[in-house]
């Protein structure tokens, strides 16, 4: 597979208010970000378990990202600081077991910070395009 | 009469240890079923026929405990797992967490008392990464626990004898235990060897319990006497990974304390006896195998 046309398959656990409403709210407002980007809306950022995060990499996601409310701002107390901290101990496992810790990442964004989330969603699609595909991916052809 | 037959495969006999220590009830056992298989009591070297229950013991360690799992299970009617090691791989099952040349060649030529050691390879088996039996055969029951609760054994054969599905518990060890749930958050990690206080819960006073995502069947015996749970029933039915459930529990109870430990760590701890069988485990094969 060449890098040029390799385009990541990227999972985003979106939480139900504020990053579910952020990518809302970018189509709302014709806002573009990467096309490789797969939301998943979950309740809150902190259900999403670590096997849900490991299924995903199973399946073949090259990258993997958890969107909650901004610190302070989570619906449930302090479900995004959780889903952090899940996300911190999950990066250590991925690098040890070689998939590599950087392919998953926890951002905070509020339901109106619009350009924000689009910007890290693109910043992470570069970051996946060059650390290239899912080594557990099932190589096509 | 039903015949019974017990399988050997990668294991240490506690298991079968385990069945024989229903001492009595084993000979009440023994008028409804007729051993005919079994490397302690029975002087047979190859797996008879017609087995109608086999259960075996021990997870997949060589090519060879392969062979002898696909021959049990073609000449037996139903196959049981016993104990963790066919359940999930057990405690060898950390074994994966090496490099498979790397670990044959510390054991033949590394350790310190060795001298010019050699990795046998002429007429031996090869060794393949440790995996439990499901990964190979079809399994009917599992009876999981290290070694299992020999009362367990029974009533699960009593029953397959009836021609009935045993009861398997789905509670965890958390619900059996009776120093009750953690009012609050541990203040410090304390080691294993540190006097626990009595009638507190161990998770609550910093020790690393796996009870929260553990089977029940075992009657909480090692939190009763101050002993955190050490997970060797495998996961409780809606645990499903014991090692990344309890991390989940862990992060909001005692997250300081398990901030920095390793994959190595965190599975000494937590995968103790499932990791064979992990989620960890099948990223880890599946790599290997797209590597190939």
């Amino acid at each position: 597979m060449k890098d040029e046309l390799f385009e990541p398959v990227i999972v985003v656990f979106c939480c139900r208010w504020a990053a579910y409403g952020a990518a809302d709210m970018a189509g709302i407002n014709r806002l573009s970000y990467p096309s490789n980007v797969r939301i998943i809306r979950v309740p809150c950022s902190g259900r999403v378990s670590p096997l849900h995060i490991l299924q995903a990499f199973r399946l073949g996601a090259d990258g993997v990202v958890i969107s909650g409310c901004l610190e302070g701002g989570c619906h449930y107390v302090d479900g995004n600081l959780r889903a952090l901290r899940r996300v911190r101990q999950l990066k250590k496992m991925l690098d040890a077991i070689g998939l590599g810790g950087d392919r998953l990442e926890m951002y905070f964004v509020g339901s109106c910070n619009l350009d924000k989330f689009a910007n890290y969603l693109r910043e992470f699609t570069e970051r996946i395009r060059r650390l290239g595909p899912n080594p557990l991916r099932l190589r096509e052809g | 009469m039903k015949r019974l037959a017990i399988i050997s495969l990668m294991s240490d006999g506690g298991c079968h240890i385990a069945f024989l220590e229903l001492h009595e009830e084993l000979l009440h056992l023994l008028g409804q079923v007729e051993l005919i298989h079994s490397y302690m009591l029975v002087d047979r070297r190859e797996i008879p026929e017609h087995i109608d229950i086999a259960l075996i013991e021990g997870g997949v360690r060589t090519t060879h405990d392969i062979e002898l799992l696909k021959e049990a299970r073609s000449k037996s009617k139903i196959l049981v797992a016993l104990g963790s090691c066919a359940c999930f791989g057990g405690i060898p099952g950390l074994s994966n967490l090496y490099d498979l040349r790397a670990s044959l060649d510390y054991v033949y030529r590394g350790t310190p008392t060795t001298t010019e050691g050699v990795i046998p390879h002429e007429n031996v088996p090869s060794v393949i990464r440790v995996a439990p039996i499901s990964r190979f055969v079809q399994v009917d029951l599992q009876i999981p626990g290290c070694p299992p609760e020999p009362e367990e054994i029974k009533e699960a054969i009593v029953s397959l004898i009836k021609g009935e599905v045993p009861s398997q518990p789905s509670k965890t060890v958390c619900d059996e235990c009776e120093l009750g749930p953690p009012k609050e958050k541990p203040r410090r990690l304390r080691k294993i060897y540190e006097p626990p206080e009595p009638d507190r819960c161990l998770l609550e006073q910093g020790y690393f319990c796996m009870g929260p995502v553990t089977r029940a069947g075992c009657g909480a015996k090692c939190p009763r006497i101050g002993v955190p749970c050490d997970g060797c029933s495998g996961p409780a039915p809606k645990a499903l990974d014991q090692g990344i459930s309890i991390l989940d529990a862990l992060v909001t109870l005692a997250y300081k304390n398990i901030e920095n430990f390793s994959l190595k760590q965190h599975s000494a701890y937590f995968y103790r006896y499932t990791f064979a069988s992990s989620v960890i485990e099948d990223l880890l094969r599946k790599k290997l195998r797209e590597r190939r």
